[in-house]
């Protein structure tokens, strides 16, 4: 007696493991892409009305490839890090004493709470749309 | 739940060290010094903690732990020791020490009111030299980085 085991389909499967990347690159860096353009605007948002080159020097740029996306915000300004993480300098240029700052945490607090927020939301859903088992996520 | 005792706790780990007192000896406060500059005090040497953000994670419908980030940096003034730099990188050093120890030392340990402490470690090294705009004799030598921490309510 001879046995067979037969997988019917495996062409199809192939097929569609091979557009699978694609498909979720394409979907991902449109995530990406509004997650960094949300905290891009957060940020500017957030920043004293005052501090003209801390928004005039925050940028978001976006690259995508077929297999993956990446979005970069920056802030190139020289001020953006005591920003961040406060002052004890007492004089700015104009000689005005402006005592300690503390931190305002703004841009590192935005763009964490953009990653939980993909993490938490949209990637999942995109990948469990794809068919795949997602867990233990954020 | 306070959550604030998480914060108060690590400030009193810091506080009860006496090598990092040794260094810092005007002390350890929350986002910015009480006997700064500004207020006529002498404040030149001290550690300041500061929340980055702290989010909750819930686990069967009640607060499952909760996660914290801090900046945890060492500011010495660079007329107020002999050698700033210095003075400022071995009180990050011994920040490192107390919250993030590397083995084989044990880990830390963190006594919290109402909390158990998961885990404490060090995302990020911090490292800066920040100018006076106007008198560039004034220099803060700036060293610490930023410590994640992990706590469950009990």
């Amino acid at each position: 007696m001879s046995s067979r085991f037969v997988f019917t389909g495996l062409d199809e499967l192939k097929a569609q493991l091979r557009q699978l990347p694609a498909e979720l690159a394409g979907e991902g860096a449109d995530i990406v892409q509004a997650a960094a353009d949300g905290a891009f605007a957060t940020i500017a948002a957030g920043y004293p009305s005052r501090a003209g080159a801390l928004k005039a020097k925050l940028t978001v740029t976006h690259t995508r490839s077929p297999f993956g996306a990446r979005s970069v915000v920056k802030n190139t300004a020289k001020e953006a890090i005591w920003f961040e993480r406060g002052t004890q300098a007492r004089h700015n240029k104009l000689g005005a004493n402006r005592g300690a700052m503390p931190a305002n945490h703004l841009f590192t607090q935005t763009i964490i709470r953009a990653r939980l927020r993909m993490y938490a939301g949209p990637f999942p859903e995109l990948l469990q749309r794809a068919g795949l088992t997602v867990t233990g996520h954020a | 739940m306070r959550s604030s005792a998480i914060t108060i706790a690590l400030i009193n780990k810091l506080l009860g060290d006496a090598a990092l007192m040794a260094l810092t000896p005007d002390g350890v406060f929350f986002k910015v010094a009480t006997k700064s500059m500004v207020t006529g005090g002498n404040c030149s040497r001290f550690v300041i903690v500061s929340l980055v953000l702290a989010t909750d994670t819930p686990i069967f419908n009640a607060r499952g732990f909760e996660d914290a980030l801090y900046l945890v940096e060492a500011r010495v003034l660079s007329s107020s020791v002999a050698h700033p730099l210095t003075v400022a990188h071995d009180a990050a050093e011994r920040i490192d020490a107390l919250l993030d120890p590397q083995p084989p030392a044990a880990p830390a340990t963190l006594t919290i009111p109402g909390y158990g402490l998961m885990a404490l470690a060090r995302e990020e090294a911090t490292e800066d030299i920040e100018f006076d705009d106007v008198d560039e004799s004034i220099q803060w030598n700036r060293c610490g980085g930023h410590y994640h921490l992990w706590a469950a309510p009990v």
